[in-house]
């Protein structure tokens, strides 16, 4: 009888830790996997905000499109999207630095391509451009196609987070080619 | 038997005892970890939305209070998305509060606030930007204490920084010329407009760069720009050799595009404040005015307004505006400025034969290369990119006057000075 009972109660506590397990995991690795999420999400925050804070400093080098006065590029060209400006961004958000411009000016300190979060890229970054009559008005920098690990599989986090600075850089549209 | 019935939900009750009991500890801990990140993260994005804010808000401080307005405007416009890019920021969900504040002690300082209801607001060159009262629902929380949702609070400021360079604080590498006003002079008729400090009057067109005295003899003067048509009146001597007094400060090509079109001050620029003596208005040769044209042209393309012809029409950023150091010529014992509202004169009681033409037969134009001294600060609209497009070698360039202009963010008229960065200092 005795035995009985001890076997009722072995049967009801691996009963119950069966149901309560998984219970309890799932909100473990919830917590791991939204923790981890969040301070993902919490560095690009800061990465977005850095990088549209530079950009609203940088000089635009393009022509802006349909401007109604003519240049005086003669025998060059100008071109119709800043390379050059957009890379600048979308690695300073994605790594924290540029490195083409930044491993020159110290050498001991050089600017390498180690994503801010896992799995980050210059292409996960989104740089546009607000134009008004023609001149840069405002610069939006976002994150497109992130992937972020969840426990239920792989999330895609498009344009988010996102952060919009008024520009204040030179807005002067260069010739290129000029002999 | 009936201890074994005691004992059986007892022991089993344990477990589910256990699992509630650790249930609340681990939902405590989820709660820490999601809803105090979402706080972090709320954090991130409100300072996102206040340094946006607080750059705006810097931008548009122009020494007056219609600035701080505009200023205040630009801040609370501000587009932010919160709660992972759900809501925006704005004063709806937020309090937004736009202070503003001098520099003392090499600081911003917000503890005197400006006095709305004066014209001129001088000095206040700091924005700050406070969002608070973000309210951030708690998702878990709530499980284990009473707070439902959290009040999230965050600032950024932003302050007007002079470029190095000329202590003046604005720069252009040109230097036109001020109207003197001949008072003891009969052949002399009233002057332009006494009331301004240069005898200028505002919205008409003065000239930055002078055509060569041959053209101008040539062409009787009427290519001048408007406000300086009279120009045998006062006119500055303008001579092609050696030294072409035609108003530049600098003329490289490349010093010009520096302050011009980049906004920078060119390595060893002259430092130039009012009262500085600058010894030379450049050599510009002909062709020269391209430069300037060209810079000027590419200046103006850099505006969002590009097409207003006047001050009060503009609605730009701020690329055509323009500030410019405005000298005059010493002449011997004459009086020929009227400064700080024709009150004052400056006089110069030397040997130094007048650099300006003084009547109308251009007799007295001697030598070519006394000092000029820089007598003040001038604000300019330049006009639209095709005017400076089309210019020739020879020609005048000209931009429409809007005022005496400030020292940047002492400014007690109005006027944006050109050569500022906004940064971020909190």
């Amino acid at each position: 009888m005795v035995k009985t009972i001890r076997r009722r109660e072995r049967g009801g506590a691996i009963v119950e830790f069966s149901v309560t397990a998984p219970v309890m995991v799932l909100l473990f690795l919830g917590t791991v996997f939204f923790g981890l999420d969040f301070h993902m999400y919490n560095r690009l925050e800061e990465s977005v905000r850095a990088g549209a804070r530079y950009a609203s400093m940088l000089r635009y080098d393009a022509y802006t499109g349909a401007d109604p006065s003519p240049t005086r590029c003669t025998s060059c060209t100008m071109p119709l999207t800043s390379g050059a400006f957009f890379t600048k961004i979308r690695n300073i958000v994605a790594y924290g630095c540029d490195p083409s411009t930044e491993s020159s000016t110290d050498p001991s300190n050089p600017c390498t391509t180690t994503p801010i979060v896992e799995g980050i890229g210059p292409s996960n970054v989104t740089v546009t451009l607000g134009i008004v009559n023609w001149a840069p008005a405002s610069v939006t920098v976002s994150i497109v196609n992130l992937p972020v690990s969840t426990p239920f599989g792989k999330l895609s986090v498009s344009g988010k987070p996102a952060t919009t600075f008024q520009y204040a850089g030179v807005y002067w549209p260069a010739c290129v080619g000029c002999k | 038997m009936s201890g074994a019935g005691k004992h059986y939900p007892h022991n089993t009750g344990y477990v589910l005892i256990t699992f509630t009991l650790s249930l609340l500890a681990v939902v405590g801990a989820v709660g820490l970890t999601v809803d105090i990140g979402r706080m972090y993260i709320t954090r991130g994005e409100a300072r996102s939305f206040c340094d946006a804010a607080a750059l705006a808000a810097a931008m548009k401080l122009d020494g007056t209070t219609a600035g701080l307005t505009n200023a205040k405007n630009a801040a609370l416009a501000t587009v932010k998305g919160w709660n992972f890019g759900t809501k925006q920021i704005d004063s709806s969900n937020a309090t937004i509060q736009v202070d503003f504040g001098q520099v003392t002690g090499g600081h911003c300082d917000f503890s005197v606030a400006p006095n709305m209801s004066a014209q001129f607001a001088p000095g206040y060159i700091c924005a700050k930007v406070t969002a608070s009262n973000l309210k951030l629902p708690m998702f878990f929380m709530p499980v284990l204490t009473n707070v439902f949702s959290s009040n999230i609070a965050a600032s950024g400021t932003a302050a007007q920084v002079v470029q190095p360079g000329p202590g003046a604080g604005a720069y252009a590498p040109f230097s036109p010329f001020a109207h003197p006003i001949l008072q003891a002079t009969p052949t002399n008729p009233v002057p332009d407009n006494p009331g301004d400090p240069f005898n200028f009057t505002p919205g008409l067109r003065y000239t930055l760069v002078w055509p060569n005295e041959q053209q101008l003899s040539g062409k009787g003067n009427k290519d001048l720009c408007e406000g300086d048509a009279d120009a045998g009146r006062w006119a500055v001597k303008v001579t092609s050799s050696p030294t072409s007094n035609r108003g530049y400060i600098y003329n490289s090509a490349n010093n010009l595009n520096d302050t011009i079109v980049a906004n920078e001050i060119p390595p060893g620029a002259p430092v130039i404040n009012t009262g500085a003596i600058i010894q030379n208005l450049y050599l510009s040769a002909n062709g020269d005015v391209n430069s300037a044209a060209t810079a000027l042209m590419n200046r103006v393309l850099q505006d969002s307004d590009q097409t207003s012809t006047s001050i009060d029409t503009y609605h730009g950023n701020g690329a055509r505006r323009i500030i410019v150091p405005i000298n005059v010529g010493y002449c011997g014992a004459v009086s020929y400025l009227a400064n700080g509202n024709g009150q004052n004169t400056i006089s110069y009681t030397g040997t130094n034969t007048c650099q300006f033409w003084t009547d109308a037969t251009k007799t007295n134009k001697t030598p070519a290369y006394s000092p000029y001294q820089v007598v003040g600060w001038g604000e300019f609209l330049l006009l639209d990119a095709n005017y400076y497009k089309t210019l020739n070698g020879n020609d005048s360039v000209c931009a429409v006057y809007v005022g005496a202009g400030p020292v940047m963010g002492t400014s007690t008229t109005t006027g944006t000075p050109n050569v500022f960065k906004v940064v971020l200092v909190e």
